[in-house]
């Protein structure tokens, strides 16, 4: 589901001045807090490919895991804000531990203790920063993104491989953010860790919560900088959804549109592109791993706090078969709820339109079948993007693929749509403000699900 | 004797390897297919396959399966290992798990199943050759 990788960061030539903070802190704590903060063990922390840097001062006499005072720094070294955190874990349940997660509570204070937030924590996501599940409108204004927890839980092996170490790492940014949301934790719309968290995709940086842990097991090592400032790397996630492929029942996926009322609803239809190699979008076919990429559609219908989107995708059933078998094979549809995308297109539809276009749907799932070259997930995603265009389609340039790339005008690929939506997007189109191309991939959001 | 010669033979385990059945979300094939698809392009899965089999193919060739010397059925295990971990290495990168449908299909699971019996009874072949080789000297 995820991995880390460790960044050095880039420069530390902001480091902090511990004499600058400290006459700044003096101004901006109560005095019973000034002269609890113990300046000389503070934690500086680097996002890497960004200018974000943190420091996080401890309080005498408490551990920095639960109380630290949390400042941004500036380019200049002084801090251009603050905030007081207490943390606390609930305990955890007796060993053997199979899956380790963060459950507790989180107070959030201003530097002169004005109560921001007090939360608690569920599987490490601030229950604050989030959206209410009960909430339908809220869950599918959901980000384009993986919702990342603010605090997760590390295990290492201990060094003489007779067991596991856990270690609680906080993601700073998003403690500063207010979440994944708004490009925050998460960060997959910027893809260039701009948000507060110095995300990249579907991932964010993480600290360990006390790095004087860690010392002596060495999974995370730290080491000093600028005596007596502890400079703490931090590590980076990323966000690796494993799908769900089962078939879904397309009738009833459909039939919750039906649930949002017609009269003032507001509905658009996305084309959305998951291009093979994120990293190059010329690359037609990922040839390590044999996959085209993927192109799915994202239908939503809002009427006032009602909000119901699906996330539908178009796949054969046996893999396999793809190449061996000649003639087109059986497919199914699958919910690509935050699925993986490079770009995408959206389109207002009316209420009567966009129930043309599921119906369309429908008729077109009862008896598609998906051919590699000639009819795949792209084409299906065009033919229903398309329906009620008019004369205004969308139309991809065709790129023979070379395994069974049999089809005479060429296969429509993801990669291609990609391109089409990059050049419209470059050009000024009529469209470009309808398109999204996240700076590196971003992820769909959820799907509402069947309707009974 | 004679069935085991056959199921112990390098070049059966090779056509058992490169016809192995990846089955995709949206593509899917043969290992071979695969294998020529990555090997312009570096991939390591692919130089491993292609390393094994000419590791197999050498020792098919040049030793005529004699056992005559230790470094036959030396070369026979490194080139089967060479084989798996081709295989090993294609499924561990997949983080995505985009081939992963292989292990729930009823053909790519037989395919590969077959592979894996090969390997085995290949493998162990060859630790008795030279086991024996060893109690010869």
């Amino acid at each position: 589901m995820v991995s880390c990788k460790k960044e050095r960061t880039q420069d530390h030539n902001n480091t902090p001045s511990l004499q600058s903070i400290r006459l700044q802190l003096k101004d901006s704590l109560s005095t019973i807090d000034f002269n609890q903060i113990d300046l000389e063990h503070s934690i500086s922390t680097t996002i890497p490919k960004s200018t974000l840097k943190f420091l996080r001062i401890p309080f005498l006499n408490k551990n920095i895991k639960t109380d630290f005072i949390l400042l941004k720094i500036a380019n200049d070294g002084s801090f251009s804000a603050g905030k007081i955190f207490n943390i606390s874990k609930d305990a955890e349940p007796t060993q053997p531990k199979t899956i380790a997660r963060f459950n507790g509570k989180i107070q959030i204070l201003s530097l002169k203790r004005n109560l921001l937030t007090a939360s608690l924590i569920t599987n490490g996501y601030v229950d604050a920063f989030h959206i209410k599940q009960g909430n339908p409108s809220s869950k599918v204004e959901a980000v384009e993104i993986p919702l990342m927890p603010e605090v997760v839980v590390m295990c290492y092996i201990t060094p003489d491989g007779g067991g596991y170490s856990y270690y609680d790492y906080y993601g700073l940014g998003s403690f500063f953010s207010g979440g994944s949301s708004g490009g925050g934790n998460g960060g997959g719309g910027s893809g260039s860790g701009s948000g507060m968290g110095g995300s990249i995709g579907g991932s964010s940086y993480y600290n360990n919560s006390n790095p004087g842990d860690s010392i002596g097991g060495s999974p995370h090592p730290v080491h000093k900088a600028v005596p007596p400032v502890i400079d703490d790397e931090p590590i980076l996630i990323d966000y690796e959804p494993v799908e769900n492929l089962e078939a879904i029942n397309m009738g009833q996926y459909l039939k919750c549109f039906s649930n949002v009322p017609d009269a003032g609803a507001t509905c658009t239809i996305k084309i959305m592109t998951d291009i093979p190699v994120d990293s190059n979008p010329s690359e037609f076919f990922d040839w390590s791993l044999g996959s085209p990429g993927h192109t799915f559609l994202q239908l939503t219908k809002t009427n006032g706090s009602q909000t119901v989107q699906q996330n539908i995708g178009f796949y054969p059933i046996t893999g396999w078969k793809t190449i061996i078998a000649p003639t087109p094979l059986d497919s199914k549809f699958v919910d690509n709820a935050q699925h993986e995308f490079n770009a995408s297109l959206s389109e207002s539809l009316t209420p009567d339109k966009f129930q043309g276009a599921l119906t369309h749907m429908q008729y077109l799932s009862s008896f598609i079948k998906y051919d590699i070259a000639r009819y795949n997930c792209t084409d299906f995603a065009l033919e229903v993007f398309n329906y009620k265009r008019g004369g205004n389609q969308l139309t991809i340039p065709m790129y023979d693929i070379p395994p069974g790339g049999d089809a005479p005008n060429g296969t429509a690929t993801p990669g291609g749509l990609y391109l089409k939506l990059q050049e419209m997007k470059k050009t000024g189109s009529a469209e470009a403000v309808n398109i999204t191309i996240p700076g590196y991939k971003g992820y769909a959001g959820i799907s509402h699900g069947p309707c009974n | 004797m004679k069935a085991i010669n056959y199921i112990t033979h390098s070049t059966v385990l090779i056509i058992s390897f490169m016809l192995v059945l990846i089955s995709g979300q949206q593509f899917g094939g043969f290992y071979l297919l695969y294998i020529m698809l990555a090997l312009p392009h570096g991939g390591l899965h692919a130089i491993l396959a292609v390393m094994g089999i000419a590791v197999l193919i050498f020792s098919n060739y040049k030793y005529k399966r004699q056992f005559s010397y230790l470094i036959e059925p030396l070369l026979n295990i490194t080139g089967a290992a060479l084989l798996f971990l081709s295989l090993f290495l294609f499924f561990y990168t997949d983080k995505g798990q985009y081939n992963y449908g292989t292990f729930y299909q009823a053909v790519p699971i037989i395919s590969l199943s077959i592979f894996g019996l090969l390997l085995i009874g290949f493998i162990t072949n060859n630790l008795v050759r030279m086991k024996l080789h060893e109690a010869a000297l």
